[in-house]
């Protein structure tokens, strides 16, 4: 076709393309608020009514604010809550952060980047709030608004700058007004209360309709701390990757509920992202694609990220089952690196005792492992030691802990029964291929894996995490697995009675039950024909009536179990992902994770039913801090509340 | 060579003006697009001046991409080499000399029995991309749903660059036609850009390939279609043909694309596989596209649909954009907004406006008329039709408070009845409570008003009317319907609501300036025992029981026109628990459900083989639709509630295929893949490795 013609037809698509599609300037003007509605605060509960049938004309926000013991702070608090119903409106630009009272720069440091993420969420209170927008509250207020100055003063006498078992999260805030100035002031127990204390503070503070700024609690005071030491969410990244930036916004709503671990399950047969400078080899052949790694200074990042949102991250390496990414490479090549300059790695030489990972993608899986791909370690290879060591250095170099999460779930005997060097090493040993004799090559391994993790910690002190296993329940296990030392993480059924046996044991328990804290459950089979694994989808009522006490309780043992005090450091819901990457993380994750929340940190003896009105908010929060939380409700009971709910 | 030119300097445009989007959505690109052609015509030189640097190496042609069968484990220095030698994929980390050390990938992939599988790459041959791999792999390499009639797949692929890429003629009987022909030549032209992991909506494509030749390749399409119909109704004919042939000129390769649509609707459609026919190769940064592709394909059912509720929880317009390009994605046809409910009203009546002051949930969840017409078009342009649904006699309420000032006020009366009525169990399906009072006239007349403000907006042939869970012991609580129906003789209420389906089709007809509109209703009890109320040469029912209720058989059976949403598969809402209690009883539908539910085996169940063949044939059965209730739904979550399980529903409408192969588990994780890079927050199915290693993950005794 020549030029000519060409043009022809361009023009003529684009001269009719000017008379089909609508221009912008037909508009029409529809009707803006005053809305006709208002809300009213009736036994705790925000009531819709028409204005002409009130006296008082709030926006729900407003009302939220004002209602109920707990108005609108998510969890509850433990501690006295009381708070005036008097609010002050102010423009955010007159919140003036006075210097922070800390005993060393680095706290000073971590609280003014809280303060900035405090700043942060109270512009996002507009709702015409944009990322990276303009201020919407740039603009001129009456004389009253104007002149209200409000002062967060924040204090913290405590240096400590990492989170541990044993650190103590409380806080109070105390709020007062004396003629044009409120001023707030935040005491942390450590940094981290203080960190709680400045979230709980902008849950004080909500967006004013009528006068298109935000408002405050004008007196009154909180004193707050958690029931629970371990509050956490665990996030699978091997079945799928999650990006760094999609954990540091999961990491960011943790920080809007105060859950304050993230167990990361780093690694699992299916893909091995963790870059490993000692054993680069992993990460090659682990790794789904180049892109789909995480290296050492995005974890550091990541780290530090997460204590400013006062989140601890513990690593999970998983040992000795659900391995296979990359191992295989091991053997596969002896001296792969990633470039000349980075720390050579030792050469890996199978000498003895057969390859470092046996049964790797073996088929009908189901023999050999508890989902595909299989693959398991071999415990009596002597370089297997070697490795973890050098994989437990190189975690341990990026991450800042006190625990460790050492995996140790679904060991298969029948995939060590299959391998000939296991074989061939209890024989040669007279033991026999009894179930016992496996339990006892799995509890040398788990013992010697131990003594590579403590010298790859180099004297600092470090928690080992173990998951439930019927390892456990043997007699004599507290021989190899020190109950002073070992948590364990159960995540069987509320209803197994093992749990009786650990507890009797001495072990210290973080609650994963997965009858009611598997987040991942009820989205279908993901290889077969089911309808959903784990029997369905766990609801945030379920997740929040979760008490771990009462499970305990209502455990049908012979013998009454004799819980020592803080034996239940916690608990945590878990998030495989076999169905979930960044894309349905959120929706999976949240709001149900802000119900988990509210049961670790108050542990109330009421259900659901007294919560479901502050979740919903709560939800609507999260929302506009950018988190794409589940829908509960229809919004019409978030308008309506009380109105939804059946027995 | 010139017409190239122009192409390359529109995109160029396009790109120094970041914040409009090219596909020419907004008048202010097409105003300078045209300023453009203005300078074209009378100064040539600028041609030169923005014309595209050719590649100074003189080797050309290309290669073939695809690497063999079996492969060797490749030595180490070998694969670190070809590492070092890949640019765009490699990840950049500091050393402590400050060198650079790269880091790529060591897989390639190979196609083996229809799935494309991963291998150890071999340093001797190219490495293929999944991506690139997938393009003829199998029967119907990455096409989805996949074509009904024919589809022929080469073996080659050509590597381009999109600014060699463009529409070099467009023939229609009609100039709107060619008008939106051309937008949606646009729209394929700006995804193919979009296709570069780092393009942002910007071309990041290279300018040349470095001595390869892959710039002086060029693709040229023709889009024809003989028919000017615009807008579409169930007799659109959506089929379609497509060809790719490939010639060899010099040291470039010529790709001539052909689609010939029997609509609009058809070429687009073809549009879209052509997309599918392409993929990002991120091996040499460009795309490749099938050489050789020959495909004809027509739906197997008219109506392929998607219902939104917009009621429960508002979705801004901007969402169900997304959900209209997803859809296009799937070559879905039909977005039925369940509008309205007794939740809220956002709809904007511009004759009743009391309606969404006192219905919607605040003042910025109201969909105007100018919004409607905007998405409506949009959705025109990707091939789906937009059908409204006023939901009535029941499933009303908040729009119409009792004791507002508006209804009594204006000397209307009470419009609804047993508005938040509690317990709600008596009056309602669920709460908040309302039915329309259906015997104050003054009802009618607002109905009638609505109805003329929803068909200014919509497309005036196909109409939803609701129709479902009236409750009769909401009007039996009242002493005015009790009478009524004493006055006529009968104590069934069911007789009361047939009276009002008649007058509210009337008005619907009216409101239609007299003109016949097909209406739509749901399953209810008076399509189950009051059918004479419903001629079958007037009403579509829209079939939301179960598949195997007798209710179904009946239906088909007295000849009704039927769309299948029966709630044992197509309930994209169920499993994520109630919204109102603690207790759960409906399940997950997987996208197994959704890929199986056949209709034609449910027409057989009631009817038999030789019956369905008729209602099929005949088009009695028109298709499915996956409805989203939004009682636990928002924009926030609502994408991976729909996707991809609705791109199964889609290849069951489009294909009907026989059964559930084993290879329909990848390529659907293909799509879904696709659908990721293109935006779309599509929920995971499966682990990646699944994805990658595809096989493995599949144990069909498995009942987890």
């Amino acid at each position: 076709m020549d030029k000519f013609k060409f043009m022809i037809l361009v023009a003529t698509v684009a001269a009719f393309a000017l008379v089909y599609f609508p221009t912008e300037s037909e508009g029409q003007s529809y009707f803006r608020m005053p809305s006709p509605w208002t809300y009213v605060c009736k036994n705790g509960t925000c009531t819709k009514k028409l204005r002409s049938d009130s006296t008082v004309i709030q926006s729900l926000d407003t009302c939220r604010l004002r209602c109920g013991r707990f108005r609108a702070i998510w969890p509850r608090p433990t501690g006295d809550v009381e708070l005036s119903r008097v609010v002050v409106p102010f423009k955010p630009q007159n919140l003036r952060i006075l210097p922070v009272t800390a005993p060393t720069d680095r706290i000073r440091e971590l609280l003014n980047r809280v303060v900035t993420d405090f700043q942060k969420n109270v512009l996002r209170m507009h709702p015409n709030h944009e990322e990276g927008g303009p201020n919407p509250f740039d603009k001129q207020y009456d004389n009253v608004i104007e002149g209200t100055v409000v002062q967060v003063q924040v204090v913290v006498d405590d240096p400590e700058e990492r989170l541990t078992l044993e650190t103590s999260e409380g806080y109070r805030i105390d709020i007062e007004t004396q003629g044009n100035v409120v001023t707030a002031e935040v005491r942390g127990d450590t940094f981290f209360g203080a960190r709680h204390g400045l979230e709980t503070l902008s849950q004080l503070i909500a967006f004013d309709e009528q006068r298109d700024t935000v408002q405050i609690i004008s007196a009154g005071a909180v004193i707050d701390r958690p029931l629970f030491a371990y509050r956490g969410l665990m996030l699978d990244t091997s079945r799928n990757f999650i990006s760094m930036k999609a954990m540091k916004k999961l990491v960011d709503g943790m920080a809007y509920n105060k859950l304050n671990t993230l167990h990361w399950h780093i690694t699992d047969s299916h893909s091995f992202p963790f870059y490993s400078q000692r054993v680069p080899q992993l990460t090659l052949y682990g790794a789904y694609t180049p892109e789909k790694i995480y290296f050492p200074e995005d974890i550091k990042d990541f780290v530090e990220y997460s204590r400013v949102r006062g989140v601890r991250v513990i690593p999970e390496l998983d040992a000795p089952s659900h391995i296979s990414g990359g191992w295989q490479g091991l053997e596969r090549s002896n001296a792969v690196q990633p470039g000349p300059n980075t720390i050579q790695p030792a050469p890996v030489s199978v000498t003895s005792g057969g390859p470092m990972a046996v049964c790797v993608n073996a088929e009908p899986w189901n023999q050999f492992c508890s989902e595909p791909p299989c693959g398991q370690l071999n415990p009596v290879n002597e370089q297997t030691y070697l490795v973890l060591g050098k994989l437990y250095r190189d975690l341990l170099g990026v991450f800042d802990t006190d625990a460790f999460h050492m995996g140790g779930d679904d060991v298969n005997f029948n995939c060590w029964n299959s391998s000939k060097e296991i074989t061939d090493f209890l024989s040669a040993q007279r033991r026999n291929r009894t179930e016992r004799e496996f339990l006892q090559l799995w509890a040398t391994f788990q013992r010697r894996a131990y003594v590579e993790l403590v010298r790859a910690a180099r004297g600092t002190e470090l928690t080992p995490i173990v998951w439930a296993s019927n390892l456990m329940v043997q007699e004599n296990i507290e021989n190899i697995l020190d109950p002073e030392r070992y948590i364990i993480q159960f995540r069987n059924s509320g209803r197994d009675r093992s749990l009786a046996a650990m507890l009797d044991k001495g072990y210290r328990i973080v609650f994963s039950n997965r009858d009611a804290w598997q987040f991942d459950c009820g989205f279908g089979d993901w290889m077969g024909e089911g309808r959903g694994s784990c029997g369905g989808y766990k609801t945030w009522q379920r997740v929040y009536d979760n008490n771990p006490l009462r499970v305990i309780a209502q455990l049908n043992t012979t013998e009454e179990i004799d819980l020592q005090p803080g034996q239940i450091i916690g608990g945590e819901a878990s998030l495989w992902t076999e169905q979930v990457d960044e894309m349905g993380l959120e929706a999976k994750v949240w709001p149900r994770g802000a119900a988990l929340a509210e049961r670790l940190w108050a542990n109330p003896f009421s259900s659901w039913r007294d919560a479901a009105d502050r979740l919903i908010h709560h939800r609507e929060r999260m929302v506009k801090r950018n988190i794409n939380a589940d829908r509960l409700q229809p919004e019409w009971c978030l308008q309506n509340q009380g109105r939804c709910s059946t027995n | 060579m010139n017409t190239n030119n122009n192409i390359l300097i529109f995109f160029s445009l396009g790109n120094n003006s970041p914040t409009k989007r090219r596909t020419c959505r907004k008048i202010s690109s097409f105003q300078l697009y045209l300023l453009f052609l203005l300078l074209l015509l009378f100064n040539n030189s600028i041609i030169g001046s923005l014309a595209l640097i050719e590649g100074g190496d003189k080797e050309g042609g290309f290669s073939s991409t695809k690497g063999e069968g079996s492969v060797e484990t490749p030595s180490v220095e070998n694969l670190l080499q070809t590492y070092r030698n890949s640019s765009l994929h490699a990840r950049q980390l500091a050393s402590p000399n400050g060198d650079d050390i790269q880091y790529t990938s060591p897989w390639t992939w190979v196609c083996l029995e229809s799935i494309c599988k991963r291998q150890l790459a071999r340093n001797t041959v190219a490495k293929v991309p999944q991506n690139v791999c997938w393009l003829n792999c199998g029967r119907f390499g990455a096409l989805w749903p996949f074509p009904t009639i024919k589809a022929l797949l080469g073996h080659e692929t050509i590597p381009l660059y999109p600014q060699n890429v463009e529409v070099t003629a467009i023939h229609s009987p009609h100039k709107a036609v060619t008008a939106m022909l051309g937008y949606a030549g646009n729209v394929l032209l700006d995804s193919l850009f979009r296709m570069h992991p780092k393009s942002e909506g910007q071309s990041a494509f290279p300018l040349t390939s470095n001595g390869r030749g892959i710039e002086r390749n060029r693709m040229s399409i023709t889009l024809t279609t003989e028919s000017d119909e615009t807008k579409m109704s169930l007799n659109s004919d959506e089929s379609y043909s497509l060809s790719v042939t490939s010639a060899i000129i010099g040291s470039s390769v010529k790709v001539q694309v052909q689609i010939y649509g029997a609509t609009f609707f058809g070429v687009r459609h073809g549009l879209e596989s052509l997309g599918q026919l392409l993929a990002f190769d991120e091996e040499n940064e460009c795309l490749q596209i099938v050489a050789e592709a020959e495909i004809e394909d027509r739906p197997a059912f008219k109506y392929r649909g998607v219902m939104v509720d917009t009621s429960r929880n508002f979705i801004p317009i901007l969402n169900l954009k997304k959900v209209v390009d997803a859809m296009s994605y799937n070559k879905l046809n039909v977005l039925h907004l369940h509008l309205t409910d007794s939740n809220s009203f956002p709809f904007y009546s511009k004759r009743i406006p009391y309606m969404t002051t006192y219905g919607a949930y605040s003042a910025s969840q109201i969909y105007t008329p100018k919004d409607l017409k905007d998405l409506i078009l949009y959705a025109r342009l990707r091939g789906v039709k937009i059908i409204p649904e006023l939901d009535l006699p029941a499933h009303v309420g908040n729009k119409k408070i009792q004791n507002t000032n508006w209804g009594p006020l204006m000397g209307l009366g009470e419009l609804a009845v047993c508005v938040n009525a509690e317990p709600w169990r008596q009056y309602c399906g669920q709460p908040p409570c309302g039915t329309l009072n259906v015997i104050n006239n003054y009802t009618y007349l607002v109905m009638g008003e609505l109805y003329k403000d929803m068909l200014e907006v919509f497309d005036n042939d196909l109409f939803h009317m609701g129709g479902d869970e009236v409750f009769f012991p909401c009007w039996s609580s009242r002493q005015d319907m009790r009478d009524w129906l004493k006055n006529r003789g009968t104590n069934d209420y069911m007789d009361l609501w047939g009276y009002f389906q008649g007058r509210a089709f009337d008005k619907l007809i009216e409101a239609n300036g007299g003109k016949y509109i097909t209406p739509i209703v749901w399953t209810s009890d008076m399509t189950n025992r009051a059918r004479h109320f419903l001629h079958p040469s007037d009403y579509i029912i829209q079939i939301w029981t179960g598949a195997t209720q007798y209710e179904v058989r009946e239906l088909l059976e007295n000849k009704y026109k039927v769309i299948f949403s029966n709630l044992d598969s197509l309930y994209l809402d169920h499993g994520f628990g109630t919204w109102l209690g603690l207790d759960h009883f409906w399940t997950i539908k997987t996208w197994q459900n959704l890929y199986d539910n056949d209709l034609i085996k449910i027409a057989e169940h009631h009817l038999g083989a030789n019956s369905t063949y008729y209602a099929i044939t005949t088009g009695q059965i028109l298709g499915a639709e996956v409805t989203l209730w939004s009682e636990k739904v928002d924009q926030h979550n609502m994408e991976m509630k729909l996707w991809p399980r609705s791109a199964a529903f889609a290849e069951r409408m489009w294909s009907s295929p026989q059964n559930r192969t084993i290879t329909v588990d990848a390529r659907l994780a293909h799509h879904t893949n696709r659908m990721k890079n293109r935006g779309i927050h599509t929920d995971r199915l499966q682990p990646e490795s699944c994805y990658q290693i595809s096989g493995y993950c599949h144990d069909s005794n498995s009942r987890l």
